[in-house]
């Protein structure tokens, strides 16, 4: 079995805020193999964004990530400008949740997709076209009108997505990372999107890390799950295994408080009413918060638990 | 983009009705009979009334706009009363001095304007970025005229590179004459980069800060990529504004350095004419800065909608 | 039971230039029994929402009717008006951009006691004071300001708000859609618990379909401005008629897999 495409140990951002440092994240883990995908779960606050610009190298400046991430074998933390400009795009791309701000209102679709295969590929004028019109047909968006002149504001939202995703692979990463990119979009778009991300990593070998609050997404793209609350890692294992039989309180809760078609409850159990212990950590001073570590609960199935024998 | 012309111009034409209104009133709103005043003081009430008949001025007001808007367009602005000649014949030479000056100062403001502001930009936080945004603030709260004082006890008093005043007209040689204008330019367009900078320095930090950039990154492309292409065609827009306001403050700048320098361009005519109650010259002035502004303007909102296609691609597009 | 709201027939044409006109709602009619729910239900571009706004009165609509307790409201006078709009709030689905950043809470439940003369200031206050508690708040919360609460408690600001003048019927414009999914669970409870404290009636307007069927008792799906499929909740799920809603149900992702 080859290593894994990408290692996160100890992964921790520590944010240098106006009230003093502050950690983000803390000491996240998880394994992704060559063409496997990933789901990390969790709500607003819980760190699963900043995790995915963490391996991505696109965290601001007031954001410090330590620990490690291996990417085939190299080390990405510390790692020099000039090195992870070379990777970016062209060994890990990124797709960003609200494709109305993160592309560009006034470059054309066309001049945009050309951008990644400027800063990688020695291509003259015509190739590069010719690979605009591929990544447009990978897509999807081969047989309608010619968008490559558009402007991002004169496409649907659902284009938007797909011009995003299209410039995500562009230059034939082996990883991407999604952040929530279906929340933003309609149920037909949303089914449309994972179908699409779907038929990419069949066809392209692609390694997936989708970042999502909805299950249901994960349910249907992931063959691993890792939960986050609060900055860290609260279970992790595959997919089926933590929908069908969570370990942690977290998990089953926001499970169970999610509304399911054919749902008879008069009343939705909620986080704070299943697991009232689970307080958000931020509040708690560092040396309050209980201690806890992962444990292997099953092969490849983790959850947080206190720690055994540690005096609070 | 002719379509996109066609409207611009159509949006013209109530601007432009603004300042011939005022200047139409203004010589009827001084107190007064607006003959004597052209006059002058020496006149004779038989003058005054020949003259009235002749510029019609006991017709109806709207006869008498309709004459007007008729002597604008074919140039018949009256006289200078204190210059002796057709206010069109006296602006001119005037005009392209200031022009001149103007010009030199606008490369200056925007060259030394958006080199500060950028630097301040890509350097935020950074000594040289905190001393580049020290200067702008600095910059702005410096009038003209105190500007101008330096650039003169420095440049002409210490390090006698230039003189301190006195101006040489073009026909007695070229570089005498830039050198002429050098410090009245320099000092207008130092004084007016400062606001530039700041526009410029706010407007690059916006853009900076959006998602799009981001993205840019995620894919590898290059800084000063980043910067050039993707970055400056948004800054530019708020950037170009500017621009086009700058010209309207130049103009008015002029002014003030040209007196200081004793150099005869269009603004210290103006304050000239202003004193001695020269109304057909004010006028004259007037009207030709009012509808150069406009003009000026136009073509900033022109070469906006080439940087920015959505602007005259509309609603379509946004 | 008779029903408190009734449409008919409703229909909002946008001139979108001199040429162009855009029919985002086409002839849409459903009722509103007293103490229930009626969820509607569509994607963007559906018009469900301007259908909340119509009914609302924030917008005209341009032909059709929209009657409440029997009454033309498009139809009233002065006086009228002002009790409709105390019968019926909205609520709104942007936490954030939906309240004043610069009034304190109390302030906030109590403009619209103000705006209609409702009570002396000390009435207005203690009515802040209950509405905080109706909806889950303390009411330590009163003298805050909306920068202090998080997206879910804002939002039971806004229904504290809405709840001020004792509508009849509240208007909810995708109030969930914003809130992460345990705090969603939250405010649809208390929405809930809502209804069955004060009697009030809902129109649930979200792209989402299984917050829908939680919270309705009846459905109605929107397509392209019109209203193409409707029935009990129930029966939508089980029995779709109608292939737009079939492929809406289908393209929810659950967690079974392919439904």
């Amino acid at each position: 079995m080859s290593a894994p495409l990408l290692q996160v140990s100890d992964l921790s951002i520590t944010a240098d805020t106006a009230g003093g440092p502050y950690d983000a994240v803390r000491s996240v883990d998880f394994d992704l193999d060559r063409g496997q995908a990933l789901a990390v779960v969790g709500e607003s606050g819980s760190g699963k964004s900043l995790t995915a610009l963490a391996i991505a190298g696109l965290l601001g400046e007031k954001l410090t990530p330590s620990g490690s991430v291996r990417f085939d074998g190299r080390e990405l933390i510390g790692m020099g400008a000039a090195d992870r400009r070379a990777m970016a795009g062209r060994r890990i791309g990124f797709v960003f949740q609200e494709p109305m701000s993160s592309l560009h209102p006034i470059l054309t679709v066309g001049q945009q997709l050309e951008e990644g295969l400027r800063a990688h590929f020695d291509m003259n004028r015509r190739q590069r076209a010719d690979r605009v019109r591929e990544l447009l047909d990978i897509v999807g968006l081969g047989k309608a009108r010619d968008i490559r002149g558009d402007r991002i504001g004169q496409l649907s939202g659902g284009m938007r997505q797909r011009v995003m995703i299209a410039m995500a692979i562009s230059c034939e990463p082996e990883l991407v990372i999604a952040d929530e990119p279906t929340t933003a979009l309609d149920v037909t778009l949303q089914r449309q999107v994972i179908d699409l991300l779907g038929s990419l990593r069949e066809r392209l070998g692609l390694a997936l890390v989708l970042i999502t609050h909805d299950l249901g997404v994960v349910a249907e793209t992931c063959d691993e799950a890792v939960v986050m609350y609060g900055g860290q890692v609260v279970e992790s294992g595959p997919t089926a295994t933590l929908l069908h039989d969570p370990a942690h309180d977290y998990t089953r809760a926001l499970l169970m408080s999610i509304p399911v078609l054919g749902d008879d409850r008069p009343r939705l159990p909620t986080v704070a009413s299943i697991a009232p212990w689970l307080r958000d950590a931020r509040q708690d001073a560092a040396d309050l918060r209980p201690v806890t570590e992962l444990v292997t609960v099953a092969p490849g199935h983790r959850v947080r638990r206190e720690a055994e024998g540690v005096a609070a | 983009m002719l379509r996109y012309l066609a409207q611009r111009l159509l949006a013209l034409l109530p601007t432009v009705a603004v300042p011939l209104v005022l200047v139409f009133l203004l010589l009827r709103l001084a107190p007064g009979d607006p003959a004597a005043i052209l006059l002058g003081d020496s006149a004779t009430p038989d003058q005054v009334a020949a003259l009235r008949e002749q510029l019609g001025l006991n017709a109806p007001l709207w006869e008498q706009f309709g004459r007007f808007l008729s002597d604008v367009v074919t140039l018949r602005l009256g006289d200078s009363l204190f210059l002796g000649k057709p206010v069109v014949d006296v602006i001119p030479d005037y005009a392209l001095v200031t022009l001149e000056i103007s010009v030199i100062a606008l490369i200056v403001a925007l060259a030394l304007g958006i080199g500060l502001g950028a630097l301040a930009a890509f350097r935020n936080g950074r000594p040289a970025g905190r001393i580049a945004t020290a200067l702008g603030i600095i910059g702005i709260s410096v009038p003209q005229f105190v500007v101008a004082l330096i650039l003169i006890v420095v440049f002409a008093a210490w390090l006698h590179w230039f003189n301190v005043g006195g101006f040489v007209p073009m026909s007695k040689g070229f570089w005498p004459h830039l050198r002429s204008i050098t410090l009245p330019a320099l000092s207008l367009g130092i004084a007016e980069s400062a606001f530039v900078a700041r526009i410029t320095r706010g407007a690059i930090l916006d853009v900076v800060r959006e998602p799009f950039v981001t993205t840019a990154r995620s894919l590898g492309v290059a800084p000063r990529r980043i910067g050039a292409v993707h970055v400056v065609r948004v800054a530019a827009l708020p950037i170009m504004t500017v621009a086009g306001l700058l010209v309207a403050s130049l103009l008015s700048g002029s002014a003030v350095v040209e007196t200081i320098f004793g150099v005869p361009g269009m603004g210290r005519l103006l304050l000239d004419a202003v004193g001695r109650r020269d109304y057909s010259l004010v006028q004259g002035i007037v009207l030709f800065t009012g509808l150069f502004v406009i003009i000026v303007n136009l073509l900033v909102d022109l070469s906006y909608s080439v940087v920015d296609p959505r602007v005259r691609l509309g609603r379509k597009s946004a | 039971m008779t029903a408190l709201l009734e449409v008919e027939d409703l229909t909002k044409t946008f001139h979108v230039s001199r040429r162009r006109q855009v029919t985002a709602v086409k002839g849409v009619s459903f009722q509103i029994e007293k103490g229930r729910t009626y969820g509607l239900v569509g994607e963007s571009g559906s018009g469900k929402s301007t259908v909340a706004r119509m009914i609302a009165r924030l917008t005209e609509p341009t032909s059709g009717t929209v009657r409440f307790d029997g009454v033309d409201v498009t139809r009233l006078d002065r006086a009228a008006r002002r009790q409709y709009r105390r019968d019926v709030q909205i609520v709104f689905q942007d936490p954030f951009g939906a309240l004043n950043p610069r009034m304190t809470v109390a302030d906030l439940i109590m403009e619209p006691l103000q705006v209609h003369r409702r009570g002396t200031a000390k009435d207005q206050r203690d009515r802040a004071r209950a509405l905080v508690d109706h909806v889950g708040l303390g009411t330590a919360a009163l003298e805050k300001k909306p920068v202090d609460f998080s997206g879910g408690q804002r939002q039971r600001i806004m229904i504290a708000r809405a709840l001020a003048l004792q509508p009849r019927l509240i208007v909810a414009d995708e109030p969930v859609s914003a809130l992460d999914v345990s705090v969603q669970a939250q405010v649809l409870n208390l929405l809930k618990d809502l209804q069955e404290a004060f009697d009030l009636s809902y129109l649930f307007i979200s792209h989402d379909l299984s917050v829908v069927e939680f919270i309705s008792d009846r459905i109605g799906v929107m397509y392209l401005g019109d209203l193409v499929e409707e029935g009990d909740k129930r029966d939508i799920y089980t029995n779709p008629t109608q292939d737009y809603t079939r492929s809406l149900i289908e393209a929810i992702p659950t967690i079974e897999g392919r439904p």
